[in-house]
C-alpha cells in the first residue's frame, strides 16, 4: 500500500492539471473573490458613489443638499428623459418635486426601476435623506413646544449583543463563507485527479500492469484513496492560503469583511483538522469508487460532476444555516459535509461543540469506509478489468 | 511450467469467451497461442495471471494453482503486451524501481536487477526522461524491463509487436528468443503467423473460444505453410472471387 501510496502522490504532484486546479486555483479562485467581494462592498459603502439625477428646476436648496451629502448630481431637462434613462440603465434614480399641494405638503416622487439592484438601493438612501430632514424638522417643532422626543416616545427599544461573539470570534461574513469554502474544496481539489487514478489507469492499460503485480487489489485501492486523500486535504488547505493572501493584502473594502479578524485560534485548528481528516478520507473513497465504476476517464469526469451536486448542496446550505434554526439540531451531526461546515462555523463564532463535532468525525469515518469496502469490493470484481 | 485444464471463462450475460482449453507449455520452449481476434487468447492469458477467475477447469503456473495461490503466481510470471502501458510522468528507472518495490524485491535488488536490464535494452539514453516523451520503441523496451525486472521463471506476451514498427517489433522478437535461450516458459499470444514461424516450438490455436489445435508446429503445419494450416483449422472458405 505505500508503494502504492507514494507513487500515487508523485505522480499527481508532477500533474500540471492537479496542481493547477487542486493548489493554484483555490488560492487565486479564492483571492479573487474575495478581492471582488470587497470592491463590491466597499463601493456601496461610500455615499460619493451613489448618483442622483435631479430635473433642472430642482430648487437649489435641495441640490445643494444632495451634493452635501456626498451624492453625484447630474441633470436631466425632463421627466421623460429621466425615465428613459433609468430605464436604458444608464440613471439609479430620478428624484422630481411636484409643486406642493393644497396643505403645503411637498411632494416628491423617487423614481426607480425594481429590476436594478442599484436602483433600489439609490432609491433607499434618498428615501433616508428626506426621512432625516422630516425628523429634523419635528424635533425642532418639539423643542419650540418644549417637548423633548423622548416625551412623545411610548417605547425607546434598545439592543444589547450578550454573545460572546461580541469580542472574539471571526465576523458574519467569514463565518459563513471559510466553512463552505474548506469542505468544497476537499471535494473539487481530488475531482481531477480521481478520474485519473483508476479509469485513467483502465484506458491506458496500467491498471492491469498493477492487476497483475503480487500486491492485493485491497492495497491498491488503500494506496490510491490515501494518496487522493492527501490531495484533497491539501486542495482544501490551499482555499484558506487564498483568504490568508486576502487577509494579508487588505484590499480597500475589506475591513468590513474582517471587521472581528478571522476568529481562529490553536483549538480552531486542531477542531478543524480532526473534522477535515474524516472528511477528506470519505471524498476521496467516494471519488475512488465513482473512478473503479466508469469506463474511461472521460466518463468519470461526467460521474464526477454529477457527484460533485451531492457535495455542493450541503455545502451552500451550510452558509445559510444560520438563518435557520437547524444550527444547533442533532440531525445536522448526521448529515455528511453540512456536518462538518455547521462545526467549523461554530468554531469559528469560538461556541465549539465538541461532543456534536464527535459524532460528525465517526459518521464521516463511517461513510469513509463504508466507501472504501465498496471501492475495494468493485476493485475485486472482475468488471474493473473487462468494463474496460 | 504452465498446465491449462479444460478452462472455460463465462461472462455475465452467458458469453462464452473460452471452453475447455487445456495445454501444456514447458520451460525452454515458446508456446504460441494463435486465434483471430476475439478468439479468446487474451481471456486465457487473463486466466493465466489471476486477472480473471475460470468459470470452470483449473490451472497451474510453477506448480502453483491460478485460484488458490493467486499471489504466487503473479509472483512468477511477467506479462507484457502493447497495451500494457507506463506511467507518463515517471521516468523509466522510476517504473522499474516502483515495480521492483511492488515485487518485494530489496533495495540493493532491485538495483543490480536494474544494471542488468539497462545494459540488455540499452535504456540508459533515455530512461531518466518522463515515459510522457518516449518513442514507441524506447516505451516497449522499458515494459520489456519492467516484465522481466524481477526475473519470473514464466512470460506472457500478448499480441507484443501490435502496432510496432518493424525496428521495434526486431526488438522484441530477439528478447522472446534470448527467454527462450534463458530456460524461460514463453507464451507467446498472436495472429502473426510469420512471428510465429520464427519463435514457436509448439502452438495451440483457439477459435471460438475453443482449442482446435494443439502440438509441434511442424505436425500443424503439416508440410503446408503455417498460415494455410491455421485458416483450415478456423473453417475459413474463400468468400470473395475477382468479377
Amino acid at each position: 500500500m505505500r508503494e502504492v501510496f507514494l507513487k500515487e502522490l508523485r505522480e499527481m504532484f508532477r500533474d500540471k492539471r492537479v496542481r493547477s486546479t487542486a493548489f493554484l486555483g483555490p488560492i487565486i479562485l479564492i483571492f479573487g473573490l474575495l478581492f471582488l467581494l470587497s470592491t463590491v462592498i466597499g463601493n456601496l459603502a461610500k455615499p460619493q458613489s451613489v448618483k442622483v439625477h435631479l430635473l433642472e428646476s430642482t430648487p437649489s436648496a435641495w441640490v445643494k443638499r444632495f451634493e452635501a451629502e456626498k451624492y453625484q448630481v447630474q441633470f436631466v431637462k425632463s421627466e421623460p428623459e429621466g425615465r428613459k434613462l433609468i430605464t436604458d440603465g444608464k440613471a439609479r434614480t430620478l428624484v422630481i418635486f411636484d409643486a406642493p399641494g393644497s396643505g403645503k405638503v411637498l411632494k416628491v416622487r423617487v423614481l426607480f426601476d425594481e429590476s436594478e439592484q442599484l436602483g433600489q438601493i439609490g432609491k433607499e438612501r434618498i428615501l433616508g435623506v428626506f426621512r432625516a430632514v422630516n425628523e429634523k424638522k419635528l424635533a425642532g417643532y418639539l423643542k419650540g413646544q418644549n417637548v423633548t422626543p423622548e416625551m412623545v416616545s411610548e417605547i425607546v427599544p434598545e439592543a444589547v449583543n450578550i454573545g460572546v461573539t461580541k469580542d472574539k470570534g471571526a465576523g458574519e461574513f467569514l463565518v459563513g463563507f471559510l466553512p463552505y469554502l474548506i469542505v468544497i474544496w476537499a471535494f473539487y481539489g481530488g475531482m481531477s485527479s480521481a478520474s485519473d487514478l483508476v479509469a485513467g489507469e483502465k484506458e491506458r492499460s496500467t491498471l492491469e500492469t498493477l492487476l497483475i503485480s503480487p500486491v492485493s487489489r485491497t492495497q491498491i485501492v488503500l494506496g490510491k484513496i490515501f494518496a487522493l486523500g492527501v490531495i484533497c486535504f491539501l486542495s482544501s488547505l490551499s482555499s484558506l492560503v487564498g483568504l490568508g493572501l486576502f487577509v494579508g493584502v487588505r484590499p480597500p473594502g475589506s475591513e468590513m469583511m474582517l471587521n472581528k479578524g478571522l476568529g481562529i485560534n490553536g483549538s480552531t485548528v486542531v477542531l478543524a483538522i480532526a473534522l477535515l481528516i474524516p472528511l477528506v478520507l470519505m471524498m476521496a473513497s467516494l471519488l475512488i469508487l465513482i473512478s473503479s465504476y466508469a469506463k474511461n476517464a472521460r466518463e468519470a469526469q461526467t460521474y464526477l460532476s454529477l457527484g460533485s451536486f451531492v457535495v455542493i448542496m450541503p455545502a451552500m446550505f451550510s452558509q445559510f444555516i444560520g438563518l435557520t434554526e437547524f444550527g444547533k439540531a442533532a440531525w445536522v451531526d448526521y448529515v455528511p459535509v453540512l456536518n462538518v461546515a455547521n462545526h467549523l462555523r461554530l468554531a469559528l463564532l469560538s461556541k465549539p461543540d465538541f461532543a456534536g463535532a464527535g459524532v460528525a468525525i465517526v459518521v464521516n469515518l463511517v461513510l469513509a469506509l463504508l466507501a472504501g469496502w465498496i471501492a475495494v469490493r468493485m476493485f475485486h470484481k472482475e468488471t474493473i478489468i473487462t468494463r474496460a | 511450467m504452465v498446465i491449462a485444464k479444460e478452462l472455460t471463462k463465462e461472462f455475465s450475460g452467458g458469453k462464452l469467451a473460452v471452453s475447455n482449453v487445456s495445454f501444456t507449455a514447458r520451460p525452454g520452449e515458446i508456446f504460441g497461442l494463435l486465434g483471430v481476434n476475439g478468439a479468446g487468447k487474451t481471456t486465457t492469458l487473463r486466466m493465466l495471471s489471476t486477472v480473471l477467475t475460470p468459470t470452470a477447469g483449473s490451472a497451474t503456473v510453477q506448480g502453483f494453482d491460478v485460484e488458490k495461490e493467486p499471489t504466487k503466481v503473479r509472483e512468477s510470471i511477467g506479462f507484457l503486451s502493447t497495451s500494457t502501458a507506463l506511467y507518463g510522468r515517471l521516468s523509466g528507472k522510476e517504473v522499474l524501481q516502483y515495480f521492483g518495490r511492488l515485487y518485494g524485491m530489496s533495495s540493493d535488488k532491485i538495483k543490480e536487477r536494474i544494471e542488468i536490464v539497462e545494459s540488455l535494452l540499452k535504456l540508459g539514453e533515455f530512461w531518466n526522461r518522463n515515459c510522457d516523451s518516449y518513442s514507441t520503441g524506447q516505451k516497449q523496451r522499458v515494459s520489456i524491463a519492467r516484465t522481466i525486472l524481477h526475473d519470473p521463471p514464466v512470460l506472457f506476451f500478448d499480441e507484443p509487436t501490435a502496432g510496432l514498427d518493424i525496428v521495434s517489433a526486431q526488438t522484441v522478437m530477439e528478447f522472446i528468443e534470448s527467454c527462450k535461450a534463458a530456460g524461460k516458459t514463453v507464451i507467446f499470444s498472436t495472429h502473426i503467423m510469420s512471428e510465429v514461424e520464427r519463435l514457436c516450438d509448439h502452438i495451440a490455436v483457439i477459435h471460438d473460444g475453443k482449442l482446435v489445435a494443439d502440438g509441434r508446429t511442424e505436425d500443424i503445419r503439416a508440410g503446408r505453410r503455417l498460415e494455410e494450416a491455421f485458416l483450415d483449422l478456423v473453417g475459413y472458405k474463400k468468400e470473395l472471387t475477382h468479377a
